[in-house]
């Protein structure tokens, strides 16, 4: 018989499945290790490492391994996230010609998608090993939150490696599916993820007849265990550069052994209290006498490094029920699905939320891939008594005059569905109009996913308003998205299917995102920023009122007094950005004031 | 609907029977009949039933399969039963849609048990609601067509709004919330930026109160249904379309109607005869309801139309012959019963089309004259009874039984005194003669 296998595709690590004779099971690697890290490399002999292999020889390889490129995949050269990553990568980024991102190896730059194939094929051999057959189709999950380029580029992959993804489906509903397998359960689970890289939260329904609804998903595409590492990272350089005068992240190869340390402290303090990170001859100084970095760290100070970020979590699940409309004390069930559930103040604080213990029924690590092949084999197999109603994450619309976005299919909409909306012309005598294809939940168009685009022409001359056009989207069960635009009079249409849109970004394209951009900053600016500057001023009061206190408690140490310097630097700038009326800027400033008076609120608390 | 794409779906004969079913259901009937529960189902029982069907009905159900033109009829369907669901499930939209269907939303609600497997779910089988005397089980075609949340403008026989009548016919009054402006879309190229922007704001005149309750009348209650539909659809009402400020409103109305009348005809060809060859197949088939339902469809559509009407009523007439057994057995069982109204409802049916039969025009002025309402009417067919019958005698006791509670004792009399002619020795006839001397 046809397998289907289930590939949990992570950010750090991925993991495959199977279902057999009825039985979900997880394939082990050719290691004995159900998982493998997503992790390829290339080797000075221009071989190709991946997994486990590729893990091994990161720290001497540093600069041709290429580790977390769920991160960068389906994402725009010029993306907010893409910057991020340059700044700790060890690997070398580049832009690509459709304003993709590439990634140099040794004998060429690679497109995301081909990386991310690697690994793929790398899940796909291991299935075929297990099973011993060839294996063709896939199921491949993603975080809730993936938009449809990032989707679209995570099928492509799919297809690099030779596999046919009859389905990409989400991890939180993979996981419900998992662990509502079988168990002819009947209620509403919320399920939380947080994993190398991502963050989702996800509320189902289920019902003992086999009927899975997602009712709502959100989540954060950039929040994951990174984010704790690299806090560990932080810590170390900083207590590293306090102590020697020598900044770390100026060494590839140094940052690659703290990143390896970081995540190896990480994991030990879930079940530790303390944890010793020791590194010797880091790096030599600059009197060429070798240096060591050895500290302590307890897990209460690496909770407290952490705490804003786990609170990041606690948000959006609160966001999320809020605009479900559920009730915390609605639900039933928690399950807890990626290695970051193992830390300890995660936990809690997902326990805290809901008021009660999260289920420990699924194993973090391989509930997800076993969803996957769950779904795989519901699909294919005839008389299957499963049936999963997904939703779309995102809202879909269309760019409207003045560079607002107009949604038309909400997110959370179960799919398959179909809304249509009618428009209409904006100028005088306007013969065509552009169907600019949006996803996201930004009222602004431009700070939204452009999933695609095209042109309806032929309309007729008439003023302002007077020619009609239905735009119709639908979304299928497999989750394509198709756009129909028709002008009512004529019965003209114009259609496409939205597809992978790296390609699909042309200058034209960008010049109209950009003037949409300043039309809708000339109208909405005002409100915006003075609901900021409101917000920034009461920060910047309240962080000046514990200046005193802090003072005292860390002011007879250079470390404290170099940290409410630029407490003071925080406030400066900010105060610059309310007098220049600069609304990013001000934005930014009311991150740093939050995050500077969250320290402040640590310290004294701590005494 | 060409053969060949029935043929080319690769699904078992009950398969499409149940899509075709259901895809019938989806014209008219409410969210409840949608969803097979009953009205005062609560919100488990209604996520059950969603749950059962989504179960039978979503795509993925059929993953692999070549279902051909069923592809599109599952995907409508699937959202149809999903838009149900959802009014259903939320409080606040399902108390709006009770109160634009006349229920009373603070109705108790309970928990219904399942509907057993072996429910029919295609219309054709489905039992005909033959008590209520006045129709078959024709669904009217509905102000709140759940078809109207189905977006695709596909050309099938499925019928959203007309949004040419509704602007013709729509009350000034709407429910708040139920309109928005249509917007503009992005030029190719910029505007002058001296230009203003155009407004996006709701005209202040589509903001009306909400029907008054609780005893809405029925131009409300149809306003808000269709307002719902709309709602559900996510359409934004043509009727509403951006008029710019700059133009005087008298002539962009005119000029908007004409656009109206223009578009509409065009669509609405297209549908009247999607629908048309849909009645043809269905008649082919021999499923005389589906074809009627249609047909109702089509009258509401095109009221105007002799040649629509025409056929309405061959296919009604067809419809009917079809049921004339039914309709005997359940008329008899309703005379049985003594519920006259119902079984003359029912007689007349038959009657109707078998006029050279004596039996059902018979009856049916019996009945009529037990119910005691229409007598002219129950005399109308004793009399078609006795020409079809000359010789029966019972025939002619009827009439004399109906002249005479019509108080009209000479008209009686010489029905009677016929009667005795054929027959004097009958007792009833003897009885009556009687009687009226």
């Amino acid at each position: 018989m046809e397998y289907v296998i289930g590939i949990d595709l992570g950010t750090t690590n991925s993991c495959v499945a199977v279902v057999q004779n009825g039985v979900p099971t997880v394939l082990p690697n050719r290691q004995g290790y159900k998982t493998t890290p997503s992790m390829i490399a290339m080797t000075e002999t221009k071989k190709r490492l991946v997994g486990h292999l590729a893990k091994r020889q990161s720290i001497t390889n540093a600069e041709y391994t290429v580790y977390a490129a769920k991160r960068l995949i389906g994402r725009k050269w010029n993306s907010e996230p893409i910057k991020q990553v340059l700044k700790s990568a060890a690997y070398k980024l580049v832009e690509g010609p459709h304003q993709d991102v590439r990634i140099e190896l040794r004998d060429r730059s690679y497109a995301v998608p081909e990386i991310s194939a690697m690994v793929l094929s790398e899940m796909k051999a291991i299935a075929e090993e297990y099973l011993g057959q060839e294996v063709h189709k896939a199921v491949i999950t993603v975080p809730a939150y993936f938009n449809d380029n990032q989707r679209q580029a995570t099928k492509d992959a799919g297809m690099i490696a030779g596999l046919e993804v009859i389905r990409i489906i989400n991890e939180p509903t993979a996981a419900a599916l998992a662990y509502g397998f079988g168990r002819r359960l009947d209620k509403q689970v919320a399920v939380y993820d947080l994993g190398g890289g991502t963050f989702d939260i996800s509320v189902l329904e289920m019902s003992s007849d086999g009927v899975f609804k997602v009712i709502s998903t959100a989540g954060d595409t950039f929040l994951g265990g990174e984010d704790w590492d690299t806090r560990i990272i932080d810590w170390l350089v900083d207590g590293f550069k306090a102590e020697h005068g020598v900044d770390l992240r100026a060494d590839r190869m140094a940052l690659q052994r703290l990143k390896d340390a970081a995540e190896k402290a990480k994991i030990e303090l879930s079940s530790q209290r303390e944890t010793e990170v020791n590194l010797p001859f880091i790096i030599t100084s600059g009197r060429n006498e070798a240096l060591h970095l050895q500290r302590v760290l307890t897990r209460a100070e690496f909770e407290q490094l952490t705490a804003d970020l786990v609170q990041r979590t606690v948000d959006i699940m609160d966001q999320t029920l809020d605009d479900a409309g559920i009730g915390r004390d609605e639900i039933e069930d928690v399950v807890l699905v990626g290695g970051m559930t193992r830390v300890p103040s995660i936990e809690r604080a997902v326990a805290q939320f809901f008021g009660r213990e999260p289920s420990k029924g699924v194993h973090p690590d391989e509930v997800v891939a076993l969803g996957a092949a769950i779904q795989g084999a519901a699909l294919v197999e005839q008389g299957n008594k499963m049936i999963l109603l997904d939703v779309t994450p995102h809202t879909l619309g269309v760019m409207v005059a003045g560079g607002m976005m107009e949604p038309l299919i909400p997110q959370n909409t179960t799919v398959p569905t179909a809304r249509t909306r009618t428009f209409t012309t904006s100028r005088d005598n306007q013969t065509a109009v552009k169907i600019l294809v949006m996803q996201g939940e930004h009222e602004r168009g431009a700070d939204n996913e452009l999933l695609g685009e095209f042109i309806l022409d032929g309309l007729r001359r008439a003023g302002a308003g007077a020619v009609e056009i239905d735009v119709t989207f639908e979304i299928n069960a497999d989750g394509i998205v198709s756009v129909r635009a028709k002008d009512l009079e004529t019965g003209r249409d114009q259609s496409i299917t939205v597809a992978a849109t790296s390609g699909l970004t042309k200058d034209e394209i960008r010049s109209m995102v950009e003037e949409g951009k300043r039309f809708a900053v000339d109208r909405k600016a005002g409100e915006e920023f003075e609901a900021k500057r409101q917000e920034v001023e009461g920060l910047i009061h309240e962080v000046e009122k514990m200046f005193g206190p802090v003072e005292k408690v860390v002011g007879s140490s250079d470390f404290g007094r170099d940290a409410l310097e630029r407490a003071r630097g925080v406030i400066d700038r900010a105060r610059q950005a309310v007098s220049k009326k600069d609304v990013t800027l001000l934005k930014e400033q009311s991150d740093a004031l939050s995050r500077t008076l969250r320290v402040f609120k640590g310290v004294v608390a701590r005494t | 609907m060409a053969d060949a794409g029935h043929n080319a779906a690769d699904l078992t004969a009950t398969e499409r029977a149940d899509i075709d079913g259901m895809s019938m259901l989806l014209e008219g009937g409410t969210l409840y009949e949608l969803l097979k529960v009953p009205d005062d189902a609560d919100r488990r029982s209604v996520r059950d039933a969603y749950f059962r069907l989504s179960k039978q009905f979503h795509p993925d159900a059929f993953y692999g399969r070549n279902l051909g033109p069923y592809r599109e009829r599952l995907d409508t369907i699937f959202r149809a039963l999903t838009s149900a669901y959802d009014v259903l499930s939320n409080k606040t939209q399902r108390a709006e849609y009770d109160r634009s269907i006349g229920l009373d939303p603070s109705r108790p609600l309970v928990a219904t048990a399942p509907v057993a497997e072996s429910a029919p779910t295609t219309a054709p089988s489905a039992p005909l609601r033959t008590q209520s005397g006045t129709q078959p089980a024709v669904v009217v075609p509905p102000a709140v067509a759940p078809s109207a949340r189905d977006a695709s403008t596909q050309s099938r026989a499925i019928v959203p709004p007309q949004p040419a009548q509704r602007a013709a016919t729509d009350p000034p009054a709407r429910p708040a919330g139920a309109t928005e402006p249509t917007k503009p879309l992005q030029p190719l190229q910029p505007p002058p930026a001296a230009r203003p922007m155009q407004s996006v704001a709701p005209p202040s005149a589509t903001s009306v109160s909400r029907p008054a309750m609780p005893a809405p009348t029925e131009e409300q209650q149809r306003a808000a249904r269709e307002a719902l539909a709309r709602k559900l659809a996510g359409n934004r009402s043509l009727s509403q379309s951006a008029m710019p400020a700059v133009q005087p409103p008298v002539s962009a109305g005119a000029s908007l109607q004409s656009q109206f009348a223009n578009r509409t005809d065009i669509a609405q060809r297209q549908k009247v005869d999607a629908l048309r060859a849909s009645v043809r197949e269905l008649v082919a088939k021999g499923d005389f309801v589906g074809a009627s339902n249609t047909m109702q469809i089509l009258r509401a559509l095109v009221p105007d139309d002799k040649s629509i009407e025409q056929e309405a009523l061959e296919v009604q007439r067809q419809l009917l012959l079809q049921l004339a057994p039914k309709n005997t057995e359940a008329a008899r069982e309703a005379e049985r019963t003594r519920h006259y109204a119902n079984a003359a409802a029912l007689w007349s049916k038959v009657a109707a089309v078998k006029p050279e039969d004596f039996e059902p025009n018979f009856r049916l002025g019996r009945c009529l004259l037990a119910d005691g309402k229409e007598l002219a009417r129950a005399a109308e067919y004793a009399r078609k009874a006795i020409s079809i019958a000359p010789r029966r005698v019972d025939a002619y006791v009827l009439l004399a039984e109906i002249f005479e509670a019509a108080g009209k004792p000479a008209s009686a009399k010489a029905a009677a005194e016929q009667a005795a002619k054929l027959d004097p020795t009958a007792l009833a006839v003897k009885d009556l003669l009687a009687r009226l001397r």
